[in-house]
């Protein structure tokens, strides 16, 4: 294939993002359902708006603070177990924020688990247990982001300091802080996009922001505008990641890894500390397991007729599967092409793959919902319903959701392809395709699996994209833990809870394990 | 590596499995036929896979369904999610366009004003004939699958029956602020505000609704989450269908909720609402369709619905389950056709910010 048309093939993937936008402004224009819509007006919006900056705001300082200090007594603290807590530490990371909210909801009533001996009174739902629910799902990205800093950092300077005197907190204000801050900087943003993307713990915990708003809305001009409002709220701040992301690429001194001097904190800090893990993992894995255990075995007890979920694991399987194969090669092109020639237009692709894949899920699967349907009312003729039967439109969403995290683990293998073989090949006859298959090809494999694993794994707990997009007919593992929560059914809940969360579970230790060996 | 080969093996696996799967109820599909009862398993064109639209949770419904797929072999896509609103708004825009055949509704509500909007279609009188005439739409585009009463729910250890209204007028009392629970944009309870807009008058229930805003209700998506909610404390009592405690109840034994029917005979809070389905005007298999709903209100459905679902059957001479409120002698007298006036509740309710 040409580099011009590997380019054209690459922007035209890239392209693709434009559809749910298109979708979106066409729904404008959509015929009126069985009621009439409520009138449009910015009133709704803007405070909608607001909320979800509040949000964001409080989750990412929350999740700022948090991460950092338990990245930072990882990296430099030494007490009793700290490995194995770091390790625990990221089990959060598995647990769908639906599945954590749908667990905090009920054990936070005041008759649950928790609800009943603090004398909790009133739901727990809304704005702060949304904050406790997201800040739980944030904070270890944030830890491994700084823990990650923390371990490329300079050792001398540190010493250097603390031989002139200066105590923990001067040392690290003065000192660390400043090596920290465009980690802080790219964690702030990354979780901002989270929070203000994010549907499923709005929407379990009834928190009435852009994301929850929209998908309550759904038709009409009210949607429309609100799913613009949220497009003017995540652009910036993706255009704010990848600011932030390439000047920490071109950071000095990003490259020495060191396995950093422990000493033995304070006893105040080591009470936070075990503290902070103790309701990090304890909140964010053991009581959701917990949790969803009892459900489930209440369930077994009183035998109740669960729902049997054996093609919902299927097609949970299925789904995701197909989904990572195909993102997984539209992210190819992009990947191969910007690999192979580093200039402006490949920058400016890079650029649009990460803002493409920033884009909320559930502003996603409506743009493309409405496009389907305008499309359908412009050519009824054409086979709309296969592609739709068929799961196209959701392999669409998933790989426009998923499409940087395709693109990031593939490029690094291309990089790291050796031009020269291919030039020895090229100059002993071998074709193009030969030399793709026979050199490329098992060079980029490590890349491609990569990428198949890690979509494969963000894939099995989507939830808005797969409530909207799934084909008719078809149930997966995500819309049961909903759509029974939503019923209020909660052995149904756990059954479909576990086994999502063993799937995910498996997937990421599988995942970590041949990292770990690879 | 090895993880994704293995991954991608199993899948294709699955995926074999999957295909299979959908080979053999292809091949057990039933033939278009005028029989009203469910039909043998025989030969049908693979074309002909009925799509039914559930407003109905696929937690409540799902079972029934399948077993409606095994019994006559015809293939079955349902699409669940949203909920019968939803679905009901989805249905109408796509218009013409639609790939649905039925509308399974979780109030009868959302049925009539689909049924006002044209899409629906009109049902042969020898289905509308399997179930109690109140139970069916006069104009026969839709006809009930099984009945919930309107009750409230309430916490045995905060509340006494003698401290419950005895009307539903009555609910909107201030010492009830802020431990009361309702689902305004749920379809029963949308049915339920029609039927008092016609009990009462378009002023009594505007008035009412107001009062009733004023003792600051919590509002929730879902009837099954007041239940849960009035279990765990959240709140003291809602506003509900019976149905969904007794469900909780079979795998809660303890939950500490309990049904109140108010004590008034007559009195428009005691409501029997009606789950229902009907075919879509522009449904592409329509006695495929006519198989399912004679289906739903078939003796064998129905029992599901007693013993599954703890619903009151539709159709005639069939006891409803134990344990369900005895509302028999005490129902308002509100026609099925007032429960479905549903355009004029929802901007009532829009007015009110209730929506």
């Amino acid at each position: 294939m040409s580099r011009a048309l590997l380019r054209a093939l690459a922007a035209a993937v890239v392209g693709l993002a434009v559809l749910p936008v298109l979708g979106l402004a066409l729904g404008w224009f959509r015929p009126p359902g069985l009621l009439a819509p409520p009138p449009v007006t910015l009133d709704r919006v803007l405070p909608l708006a607001g909320k979800t900056l509040a949000l964001a705001a409080c989750v990412s300082a929350l999740s700022l603070a948090l991460g950092t200090w338990l990245g930072w007594m990882e990296q430099r603290a030494r007490y009793r177990g700290v490995r194995l807590l770091a390790l625990f530490s990221m089990l959060p990371m598995a647990v769908p924020s639906y599945l954590l909210a749908t667990v905090l909801r009920e054990v936070f009533a005041p008759g649950g688990w928790f609800g009943a001996p603090l004398g909790l009174t009133g739901r727990f739902t809304g704005f702060w247990p949304s904050v406790l629910a997201l800040t739980i799902g944030c904070t270890p990205y944030v830890q491994l982001l700084v823990g990650a800093a923390l371990r490329r950092f300079p050792e001398a300077q540190e010493e250097a300091a603390r031989s002139l005197g200066a105590g923990p907190w001067r040392r690290f204000a003065q000192v660390v802080a400043p090596h920290l801050r465009p980690t802080w900087a790219f964690a702030l943003v990354l979780v901002a996009v989270y929070v203000v993307s994010d549907f499923g713990a709005v929407a379990v915990l009834d928190c009435e922001v852009l994301t929850w708003a929209l998908y309550k809305a759904r038709s009409g001009r009210d949607a429309v505008l609100l799913g613009f409002g949220i497009m003017a709220m995540v652009l910036p701040i993706l255009v704010a990641v990848r600011l932030v992301e390439g000047r920490l690429e071109h950071a000095p001194g990003a490259s020495n890894e060191r396995s950093g001097t422990r000493r033995a904190p304070r006893r105040s800090a080591l009470a936070l500390t075990y503290g902070l893990h103790a309701v990090m993992i304890g909140l964010g894995f053991a009581l959701p397991v917990a949790a969803l255990t009892a459900w489930t075995l209440r369930g077994v007890v009183h035998g109740a007729s669960f729902v049997a979920i054996g093609a919902s694991v299927r097609d949970t399987l299925l789904f995701a599967a197909a989904g990572a194969v195909v993102t997984v090669l539209l992210a190819l092109a992009p990947a191969w092409s910007n690999g192979r020639r580093r200039d402006r237009t490949a920058r400016l692709l890079e650029h649009g793959a990460y803002v493409a894949s920033g884009l909320p899920g559930v502003l996603v699967a409506f743009g493309l919902l409405q496009l389907l349907l305008a499309l359908r009312r412009t050519s009824p003729d054409l086979p709309w319903q296969a592609l739709e039967r068929a799961g196209l439109l959701l392999m669409l969403g998933y790989a426009l959701r998923y499409l940087a995290t395709g693109y990031a683990a593939i490029k690094p293998a291309v990089l790291r392809l050796d031009p020269r073989q291919e030039e020895s090949a090229r100059s002993l006859g071998a074709g193009r395709f030969r030399r793709f298959l026979r050199l490329s090809l098992p060079g980029l494999a490590p890349g491609l699996a990569a990428a198949f694993a890690l979509v494969f794994l963000a894939l099995l707990k989507e939830l808005p994209i797969t409530l909207l997009l799934t084909p008719i007919g078809s149930t997966t593992l995500a819309f049961r833990v909903f759509d029974a929560q939503r019923e209020g059914s909660l052995p149904d809940v756990g059954l479909a809870g576990l086994v999502l969360l063993t799937l995910a579970l498996g997937v990421k230790l599988a995942l970590q394990r041949w990292r770990t060996h690879a | 590596m090895r993880l994704g080969v293995g991954l991608i093996a199993l899948l294709t696996l699955l995926a074999a499995c999957n295909g299979k799967e959908q080979k053999g109820g292809d091949t057990k599909a039933a033939p278009v036929s005028e029989a009203m009862a469910p039909a043998p398993a025989t030969e049908a064109p693979k074309a002909q896979r009925l799509v039914v639209y559930s407003g109905r949770g696929a937690v409540l419904v799902e079972k029934l369904l399948a077993k409606f797929q095994a019994d006559t072999g015809i293939p079955l896509d349902v699409r669940y999610g949203g909920g019968t609103q939803e679905l009901a708004d989805q249905l109408a825009t796509e218009g013409a366009e639609t790939t649905a055949d039925a509308f399974f509704a979780q109030d009868s509500g959302y049925l009539g004003a689909l049924a006002k909007a044209g899409h629906l279609r009109t049902l042969p009188q020898g289905l509308l004939d399997q179930v109690e005439p109140r139970f069916r739409d006069a104009g026969g585009h839709w006809v009930g699958t099984s009945g919930r009463a309107r009750v409230l729910v309430y916490n045995p250890e905060k509340l006494k029956p003698e401290d419950l209204p005895r009307t539903l007028e009555a609910l909107a009392d201030p010492k009830f602020k802020g431990r009361f629970g309702w689902a305004p944009t749920n379809a029963s309870f949308q049915s339920h505000v029609s039927g008092l807009r016609h009990a009462w008058g378009e002023e009594k229930a505007r008035a009412w609704l107001e009062k009733m805003k004023a003792i600051e209700p919590v509002a929730y998506a879902k009837n099954g989450l007041i239940v849960t909610a009035v279990g765990k404390g959240e709140i003291d009592l809602g506003w509900v269908n019976h149905y969904y405690l007794l469900k909780q109840k079979s795998t809660e034994p303890d939950i500490k909720a309990a049904n109140y029917v108010f004590p008034e005979a007559g009195d428009p809070g005691n409501v029997m609402m009606v789950s229902g389905v009907g075919i879509t005007a522009h449904s592409k298999n329509p006695e495929l369709a006519e198989k399912l709903v004679a289906y739903l209100v078939s003796e064998e459905a129905q029992k599901y619905f007693t013993q599954e679902t703890f619903e009151y059957p539709t159709r005639p001479g069939l006891a409803p389950p134990a344990d369900v409120p005895a509302i028999g002698d005490r129902l308002a007298t509100i026609d099925q056709g007032a429960l479905t006036d549903l355009a004029p509740t929802l901007e009532l309710l829009k007015s009110l910010n209730l929506l």
